[in-house]
């Protein structure tokens, strides 16, 4: 586990293992460098001691030799060549001195006897070069022979001329070797090879160490350089070569190191148990150490834990200096954290400039009230506060909405809940309701002037109420409401209105209308029925009013007057129309190439009235069809005109100019004075259906509606009626001069192949009863 | 008998310098006898353990005596082929002289002294002598004819020197060149055992 504590334990130990590893490396090394360096102190002695005691034996041999070679009986012998005597003599002497051989060269080193069994001429010269050569002339030499290794001495023997070389050798045998072990105290092999390679062993080792050394001959020439281990294994082994002359003898010492060994083994072992037992001990103390170090860490450790969490831990106190200065600091960041978090909610949930409730507030407020929502929601809205706002200034204003949010705190009754939602919108709740009555009050007072830079301002609330009893809902559903009702109070200039039902799922439809609007063009939902319009002075349908349908999929039929109106307040209504013109002349392009002569009417909104590229894109469009611009009429609406009479006489001037025809709609339903009408680049005028409807019965409207004709007719116009249903209205507006009618009394409004159809027979009706006439005339 | 003649004989070693202890002998073709009567008798005496003198030349069938000047006694012998003898332990001058009866090489040493050694060369020819220090040596009386020339000396490596000479020769001196191994004189060591006159 990553833990501080097992860190710390793990550093320490591993720290404590590598001192010991290093500190048992270097004992051991040192041990083992001093065990050696004994071990070849005490092989060097035992050479030594060997060497002595070879040189001894040599000088023994030379010393009895020299008796001999020097007796004058021996001498004489030689002289006269009495070979019995020199025999005895020698074999005398030889026992005498415990000789293993004896040998007698003539003074140019011929054999004349030898005790040698086997001996051959390269031993007759080594031994004679033994006796020649000065350098070992009388302190003898070892040599190997057949039947085993001999030290040998050589001496002249003189009378006292020369007259022959006398040699004798002690044999270096196993017994030579156990004398120089009891000298020495070291195992000596005694090793020589003979001329055909062969290897001898005489030695005081035992038999398996002989076993181990005779395949491993070889070793001997590493061995007389460097003393090495392991010839025969648990000895230091040093080779002394015997021969000078030659790599056939050698007397190799054995120095036993299995005590040392043994020593080594102890003390490493003893070593290794000291390291485990300390690390056993520094193990248990550190953990007992790092645990008391790390019982405060993890203690804080728990401490910002809990602080991580948000929970408010008891400080810790008497902690070691540094930790207690984290632990403190903790303590303080958490408190910082704790007030600052405190500011964010509050700044979160109250407006910064009346310290109100916000929005965000008021919708958690009526959240979490939920089910137990009761009383009255209401919304109150500084009338034309924007225009205060420029007259007074934004700071001035922003100090009435204070002076006005005061106000709100001290009213009476005082609501429950108090917000400002946004700009000067504020929302009250009263759990238990408002009277009207007592909310008037409320607002005489809200109403009362605001003293601000000396100077009185006085504010007109309006005010959305909303009864949750009645229209509870969502959070969203309820401000939505008490919008809907406050919007309404700006509409309709009231004080107080309430939500009414209906509004909502009103304001719903029309959102949905809103963003269907676009989708529907694109997919074909919208398509055109023409009503004829009927020249009733020739009784000719002469043209048709195109008018607009919305078959939505899921709503149904949509009235015209229902999303024409939400397309213009959006900003839609271009879309409609360009949809409405392309479609219309489409259809007066099928129904041209049928050679039916129909001026077809076009409906155009106050916004394509301003529109002073429509003129050219209609003249385009026009163009592309191949049609004259006689078959087209733009009605219009008076209101649209009055709407910013200067372009949209500019643009209906324009239409004009291409050849189209202009009807104003809906004629006396609005403000439009006579002088405007003249204004106008106008050929048709359209009588509004309302005076037309009652005009049987209503003695004003006909007179109005003959009074209109008639005015028309004056400023050059043709006259059309709309709504006509009856035919005796139709007999009265041709008695009254109107040039052409529309209404149910022909037909309704007809899709396009209906309309043909329509079309088709009623001309053809008109004609044969034209001809009727004229035949009857 | 022809006038006698003096016949010089320088002997030196390959080194150049003058060779002592040489022995020359000129061998006439015509034996001539020595006159027994007129053969001188030798000493080899014994003097601080050292033979005096360390070569000498007599001619066949001369006497030698061998005197003994030291306080310790010696023990004369020679194992040679040409004369082996034995003079035991003595003090002063044994009471017969030793002939030496057959021609060559005596080598003559003490069975006490094992260092002392000298050497008699025995003769055929009457006219044998030893070269002294400067290498020469001078043998008179000489009949005219042809001699064979022999020169000898101890340390001589590779055998007896002969040639032939003819007298009267042009020069009556002659130079000789032997091979030798110089060494040291045989002497007595310097003193025995802690100083002890043997």
């Amino acid at each position: 586990m990553n833990s501080f504590r097992n860190r710390l334990v793990m550093s320490l130990v591993v720290l404590l293992m590598l001192v010991q590893l290093v500190t048992a490396i270097f004992v051991l090394n040192a041990a083992h460098r001093e065990q050696s360096v004994q071990q070849e102190k005490s092989l060097d002695v035992g050479i030594n001691v060997f060497r002595e005691v070879l040189a001894n034996r040599s000088q023994q041999l030379s010393q009895s030799l020299s008796v001999l070679s020097a007796d004058f009986g021996f001498k004489r012998a030689i002289a006269t060549g009495e070979n019995e005597t020199i025999l005895s003599v020698l074999e005398n002497h030889g026992s005498r001195i415990g000789a293993d051989a004896a040998v007698l060269l003539s003074p140019q080193g011929e054999l004349v006897f030898s005790s040698l069994p086997g001996i051959v001429e390269s031993d007759v010269n080594a031994l004679f070069k033994l006796a020649t050569d000065s350098s070992t002339s009388g302190i003898g030499q070892t040599l190997a022979f057949d039947n085993g290794s001999y030290q040998f001495v050589m001496q002249p023997v003189k009378a006292p001329t020369l007259i022959a070389w006398v040699g004798m050798g002690f044999m270096l045998d196993k017994q030579v070797a156990q004398q120089a072990k009891a000298i020495t105290g070291v195992d000596i092999s005694f090793i020589s090879r003979d001329r055909s390679g062969r290897y001898a062993i005489q030695s005081t080792l035992g038999a398996t160490a002989q076993a181990y050394i005779v395949p491993r001959m070889q070793r001997l020439s590493g061995l007389e350089i460097l003393a090495a281990e392991g010839f025969p294994e648990h000895f230091l082994s040093f080779a002394v070569r015997l021969n000078d002359r030659a790599s056939d003898l050698w007397a190799v010492l054995h120095l036993s190191n299995l005590k040392w060994e043994e020593n080594f083994l102890q003390l490493r072992n003893t070593l290794l148990s000291i390291f485990a037992v300390t690390l056993g001990l520094s193990l248990i103390v550190t953990m007992w150490l790092s645990g008391s170090l790390v019982r405060p860490v993890n203690t804080l450790v728990q401490y910002a834990r809990k602080i991580g969490q948000g929970e408010k831990p008891s400080p810790i106190h008497k902690a070691p200096v540094e930790l207690q200065v984290l632990a403190d600091t903790l303590t303080v960041m958490r408190d910082n954290i704790e007030s600052r978090e405190q500011d964010l909610i509050y700044q979160s949930s109250h407006d910064s400039l009346t310290g109100l409730f916000n929005r965000f507030a008021a919708k958690r407020h009526l959240a979490a009230e939920g089910q137990q929502l009761s009383g009255t929601l209401v919304l109150m809205d500084l009338k034309s506060f924007r225009h205060i706002n420029d007259t007074i200034g934004f700071a001035n204003a922003d100090t009435l909405l204070v002076l006005f949010a005061r106000r709100l705190e001290q009213l009476s009754p005082a609501p429950d809940f108090l917000a400002r939602l946004d700009g000067d919108a504020f929302l009250l709740l009263y759990n238990g309701g408002i009277a009207e009555e007592e909310l008037h009050r409320a607002l005489d007072i809200l109403e009362s002037p605001y003293p601000i830079r000396n100077t009185d301002i006085s504010v007109k609330i309006r005010t959305g109420t909303l009864s949750l009893a009645e229209h509870g809902g969502s959070v969203g559903a309820l401000l939505r409401r008490v919008e809907i009702a406050l919007m309404q109070a700006c509409q309709e200039d009231a004080r107080i209105v309430a939500y009414r039902s209906g509004e909502d799922e009103k304001y719903q439809r029309e959102l949905s209308i809103i963003s269907e609007l676009r989708r529907s063009v694109e997919q074909g939902h919208f398509y055109l029925v023409y009503q004829p319009k009927v020249d009733i002075q020739n009784g000719f349908c002469s043209g048709a009013e195109a008018l607009i349908r919305w078959e939505h999929p899921e709503m149904g039929q949509i009235r015209p007057d229902e999303f024409i109106m939400l397309a213009e307040s959006t900003g839609n209504i271009d879309l409609i129309s360009q949809w409405v013109l392309t479609e219309a002349i489409n259809q007066l392009a099928v129904w041209q190439q049928k050679g039916m002569e129909i001026k077809l009417a076009v409906n155009l909104s106050a916004h394509d009235l301003v529109n002073e590229s429509l003129p050219a894109i209609i003249d385009q469009m026009l163009k592309e069809h191949n049609l004259p611009a006689r078959y087209l009429a733009i009605e219009v609406t008076e209101g649209a005109v009055m709407k910013d009479p200067l372009v949209a006489v500019g643009v209906l001037q324009r239409f004009r100019d291409l050849g189209i025809s202009i009807a104003i709609d809906d004629f006396g339903t609005g403000h439009s004075s006579l002088a405007y009408l003249k204004m106008l680049p106008v050929n048709e005028v359209k009588i509004d259906r309302s005076f037309v409807k009652d005009m049987l019965t209503n003695d004003h409207d006909a007179m109005i509606v003959q009074t209109s004709i008639a005015l028309t007719h004056s400023l050059g116009f043709n006259v059309t009626a709309e709504g006509v249903e009856e035919q005796e209205t139709v007999d009265l507006l041709k008695t009254q001069g109107c040039d052409i009618v529309q209404g149910y009394v022909y037909s309704r409004p007809l899709e396009a192949m209906e309309f043909t159809q329509w079309f088709n027979q009623f001309n053809q009706l008109t004609e044969q009863q034209a001809d009727h006439h004229e035949s009857i005339a | 008998m022809v006038t006698a003649a003096n016949y010089r004989v320088t002997v030196t070693g390959a080194d150049g310098l003058p060779v002592e202890d040489a022995v020359v002998e000129l061998l006439p073709e015509i034996p001539s006898e020595a006159d027994p009567e007129t053969a001188p008798l030798h000493n080899m005496s014994q003097k601080n353990r050292t033979f005096i003198p360390f070569v000498m030349a007599v001619t066949k069938d001369e006497q030698v005596t061998f005197p003994n000047l030291d306080r310790t006694r010696h023990h004369v012998y020679s194992f040679s082929p040409a004369k082996p003898f034995e003079l035991k332990l003595y003090v002063g001058t044994p009471r017969e002289p030793v002939v030496f009866d057959r021609p060559g090489v005596v080598a003559i040493g003490c069975n006490i002294h094992d260092y002392m050694q000298a050497f008699i060369y025995v003769s055929e020819s009457p006219y044998v002598a030893v070269t002294d220090t400067g290498g020469a040596v001078v043998l008179a009386g000489l009949p005219e004819g042809n001699f064979r020339l022999k020169v000898w000396h101890p340390w001589q490596i590779g055998g007896q020197l002969e040639s032939t000479v003819t007298l009267p020769a042009a020069s009556s001196d002659s130079q000789i060149v032997i091979d030798i191994q110089r060494q040291e004189k045989p002497a007595p060591p310097p003193a025995g055992f802690g100083g002890f006159g043997l």
